[in-house]
């Protein structure tokens, strides 16, 4: 209350003052001491003591009015000055809250975005990893079926099979030559033999035509000397049996330069004999023990050819294995996206909650209600902060929706319309 | 020849996967970060097929589908969304829209390679 009402508050004194006296007067006309109007003069004393009385009372009211007012004043400046100093503490806690939390909501989002660079990171190597793995597979796998089809694309090459096959059969070949050569080898011994027999043949008829001769020769010189003792009537007889005897002579030379020949004949069809033998049997034993081990080194080649196909089977079934666990890999590293999805949800809903309490820390420092009124300060004060939540509660509705359904990393239903 | 596929996704190891599925399957893929660098990619070169996440910036999957389909063009070009949103209503809006399919991730890439030989051989 100030000074400027004093006056009025005289003024309403002294109007409560003759009001009173008023009231005394009807009091004492209504007691029968107030017959007569023309007594009242006689009666003013009375009157103005009454409202003198009355007066006073009204000022020892308004005085005892006047210091109850200024210990409540009093009281209201100091309660007010709490207020102030409870808003000013609650300001800076909230200055305080505001800073720690928007300080860690700072740290949370740039650790957010830490993460989602470092899945985005990781997942690109690991991306190039598995797909490249999966096509060295498909390649190596390409090869080895190269290596026993045999049939690059575009290309004509004789597989491994086929050259198994045409060296079995060219061996083959080679050793049936080598074994008919040996055949025909223990032919010509036959011959040979045949040869010597005949040659054997040969030595006896010469035998007996050396015989012959030495009789003829014999029976030459028994005509000389018949022809001698018949004289002069036997010497044209004697020169006969000188020409027959010569004959004779020449006859066994002739015999035994033939027998010479045909013995020296005889030693070399042996010598070849023995030759043709033994070459023929040396060829028909190599021939005999190279189809052997041909025969065997075929079936070696073989059996290395089919445990090569074997393996490659084995390959081609591990790289269908491999495959299958690269589409599970490709399958489960599509978390970097689902988890992306997900952090920047989580990272709309912290900026959300940034955003209330960045407009609920400037409330305490920007809003000023009545100076002789704290509840009104504070009361605009909570209507500004009942309409920070409830735009917040707008925004936090809008994030309600999460993108992301799934819960595991199992592929996800296709659905054609 | 090979059939064109465009790959529209913000996720960058989601559009290599796809990329090599498809790739693999002997497609020929072109890449778009967003709904806009899709639909730009969209107005220079035909395809065969469009295969759109929904969640990206600048443009959206369901958002990208009105415009194709608003090209004349991509009237009847099957649209397939592939994205993490598996909901009836996201569903309705997509098929509304104008999608052919609806993908949801993560993709098995033979499912995949599976759907798409479906609708484009």
């Amino acid at each position: 209350m100030n000074s400027s009402s004093k006056p009025y508050f005289f003024t309403k004194a002294m109007l409560v003052g003759v009001i009173l006296g008023i009231l005394a007067l009807v009091i004492e006309w209504l007691h029968g001491d107030l017959k007569d109007l023309s007594n009242i003069t006689g009666s003013m004393p009375h009157l103005l003591l009454i409202g003198g009385v009355y007066v006073g009372w009204a000022l020892i009211f308004k005085i005892t009015l006047d210091k109850a007012a200024r210990r409540e004043k009093a009281k209201w400046i100091e309660t007010d000055a709490n207020l102030k100093s409870l808003t000013n503490k609650t300001h800076t806690l909230f200055t305080q809250l505001h800073d720690h939390t928007n300080e860690q909501i700072i740290g949370i989002k740039q650790e957010i975005k830490q993460t989602q660079d470092i899945l985005a990171d990781a997942i690109n190597k690991l991306v190039n990893s598995f797909t490249g793995m999966e096509s060295h597979t498909r390649e190596q796998q390409r090869l080895a079926l190269e290596l026993t089809d045999g049939h690059e694309e575009g290309a004509q090459q004789t597989t491994f099979e086929d050259f198994i096959h045409e060296t079995s059969e060219t061996l083959s070949t080679f050793v049936e030559t080598t074994v008919e050569t040996s055949k025909i080898g223990m032919s010509l011994v036959e011959m040979m033999d045949n040869i010597k027999t005949d040659v054997d043949k040969i030595m006896g008829a010469l035998d007996e035509i050396q015989a012959i001769s030495q009789q003829t020769n014999l029976l030459a010189l028994n005509a000389a000397i018949e022809a001698a003792r018949a004289g002069e009537a036997g010497r044209g007889f004697a020169v006969v049996a000188d020409e027959v005897r010569k004959l004779s002579s020449r006859s066994t030379s002739f015999s035994n330069l033939i027998g010479e020949s045909m013995r020296t004949v005889n030693i070399s069809v042996l010598d070849a004999e023995k030759a043709i033998n033994a070459m023929a049997s040396k060829d028909m034993n190599f021939a005999l023990q190279s189809k052997t081990r041909v025969h065997d080194m075929m079936l070696n080649i073989s059996g290395i050819n089919s445990k090569m196909s074997s393996t490659v089977e084995q390959l081609s079934a591990i790289s269908l294995e491999v495959e299958q666990d690269v589409r599970v890999a490709v399958t489960s590293l599509q978390f970097q996206d689902l988890s992306t999805q997900l952090l920047s949800h989580i990272q709309g809903r912290v900026e959300a909650i940034e955003a209330m309490l960045g407009k609920l820390a400037s409330i305490s420092v920007s809003e000023n209600g009545s100076i002789d009124d704290p509840s009104d300060d504070s009361s605009q004060r909570l209507n500004r902060f009942q309409q920070a939540i409830d735009e917040a509660t707008e925004t936090i509705k809008q994030l309600k929706h999460n993108p992301v359904t799934q819960e595991q990393m199992a592929a996800g239903d296709i659905e054609l319309f | 020849m090979a059939k064109t596929i465009l790959a529209v996704d913000d996720s960058a190891s989601i559009r290599q996967m796809v990329s090599f599925t498809l790739k693999s399957a002997g497609y020929e893929i072109t890449e778009a970060v967003d709904g806009q660098d899709g639909l730009n990619k969209a107005k220079t070169k035909s395809f065969n097929l469009i295969l759109t996440d929904q969640n990206m910036p600048n443009m959206d999957g369901l958002t990208l589908i009105k415009n194709l389909r608003a090209m004349p063009n991509y009237k009847m070009v099957p649209i397939l969304m592939l994205t993490t949103e598996a909901g009836d209503t996201m569903k309705a809006q997509g098929k509304a829209a104008g999608a052919t399919g609806w993908l949801v991730k993560p993709f098995d890439p033979a499912k995949l390679v599976e759907v798409v030989k479906k609708v484009i051989g």
